[in-house]
């Protein structure tokens, strides 16, 4: 496994788990699309979309080409009992600091973008 | 004047799927929906901006078709995937023959009965528990209809949050805050940016920067016959004003009201045939 792809999986892993912790944070994204359509690529004898299991809710890409910039997206599911503005910014710095935990070189950049997809 | 002049979709995002269908048609966020000059409506941007017509003619932004979400999934036969599964959950399934001769929906159709099945036998322990039982499958497939078609995605907070959220998620949260209030039933929810620029180029992930400002939402309402149509008009904007400050948190710069038909009181659940001829 080269460099990059192990520093996106740590930070996949490590991300996902702080943006779960989050209060108001129901679930992150599930990705039952996902699991479907790779279901009907196999049977269609086709490659699925390569999105990972569990990680349907966390897309990690590296920015300009390299392993110093990264864009992590989060996807979740918010709760009604919580403002959404507000989980999503609990949710930024959460992913933020575990980030910075994986990313130690102190160049390192990284953009963090929370969608919400829905609200239970 | 045809107060339901657009096709309703079975499944939009949004919607439980027990609710019921005779409310106004729906459409989900990434059809077109023009808005039609002639019907019942009475509207107001807030703050007030003009009678609907030039109101409609100046943000054409809910106009504009939004672009497909990025995910939207063409089954090798050319068929969307969504429309399958639609055509499943509304029960119209056998009424197409390719659906049962074509492999791949075939076995899209049954990777589907296979999480409803999942989802029923994660529940048969307590077989007693029917209603908890038909809550959580709907939910599940809410999920899937969100994931499908999730809708343009708008912008929550400040640039520096760089939030977002799903058009079909916020447009639930407004319709709910609408049927808050007695004998209201809410139907079709857009949002969209208020910015026309904006809008056009609008997609199904998230944005930079050029891409935030306030929204417009337009939301189509039925009601019962007790609400004077200015007084519904004025409560569903504050409804609607109060969760988009309180509950989510995004910059909403405008709210029409469409209030596309009205219930006899011994229809409260809008059961009935829509009217033709326009508002009472």
């Amino acid at each position: 496994m080269n460099t990059e792809r192990k520093i996106q999986d740590e930070l996949s892993l490590a991300t996902a788990d702080a943006a779960r912790r989050t209060a108001g944070v129901a679930f992150l994204r599930p990705g039952i699309v996902d699991r479907l359509r790779a279901s009907a690529a196999s049977r269609a004898g086709r490659p699925g979309t390569g999105t990972a299991a569990g990680h349907a809710g966390v897309r990690v890409r590296a920015l300009d080409g390299g392993p110093d910039a990264w864009h992590i997206d989060i996807q979740l599911v918010a709760r009604t009992s919580h403002r959404t503005l507000d989980v999503t910014r609990a949710v930024r710095a959460a992913v933020a600091a575990a980030a910075g935990d994986v990313l130690s070189e102190p160049g390192d950049r990284v953009r963090v973008t929370v969608t919400v997809v829905g609200i239970v | 004047m045809a107060l339901n002049a657009h096709s309703g979709r079975p499944g939009e995002p949004g919607r439980t799927p027990d609710e019921p269908a005779t409310t106004p048609d729906e459409e989900s966020p990434t059809d077109d929906n023009a808005l039609d000059e002639s019907s019942a409506a009475t509207e107001r941007a807030v703050p007030e901006t003009g009678t609907r017509e030039n109101g409609a003619r100046e943000n054409g932004a809910l106009d504009a078709r939004a672009p497909e979400a990025d995910d939207e999934e063409l089954l090798p036969c050319g068929r969307e995937l969504s429309a399958v599964w639609e055509a499943w959950e509304a029960g119209e399934s056998g009424l197409d023959p390719h659906l049962a001769d074509c492999p791949h929906c075939s076995a899209a159709l049954a990777d589907l009965a296979a999480l409803d099945d999942a989802v029923r036998e994660a529940r048969a322990d307590d077989p007693s528990d029917a209603t908890g039982l038909a809550e959580l499958t709907g939910r599940v497939m809410d999920m899937v209809r969100l994931e499908l078609r999730p809708g343009r995605s708008l912008p929550l907070g400040a640039p520096e949050d760089d939030a977002w959220i799903v058009e079909a998620a916020a447009a639930r949260a407004f319709r709910a805050a609408a049927e808050s209030l007695p004998s209201v039933r809410a139907g079709s929810c857009r949002i969209a940016p208020l910015d026309p620029a904006v809008a056009r180029r609008g997609g199904g992930a998230a944005g930079g920067p050029a891409d935030r400002g306030p929204v417009q939402v337009r939301l189509e309402v039925v009601a019962g016959l007790q609400w004077p149509l200015p007084e519904l008009a004025e409560s569903v904007r504050a409804r609607v004003a109060e969760a988009a400050e309180d509950a989510i948190g995004i910059d909403v710069a405008r709210i029409d009201v469409l209030i596309v038909d009205v219930l006899d009181e011994e229809d409260p659940a809008g059961s009935g045939e829509h009217q033709e001829g326009g508002h009472r």
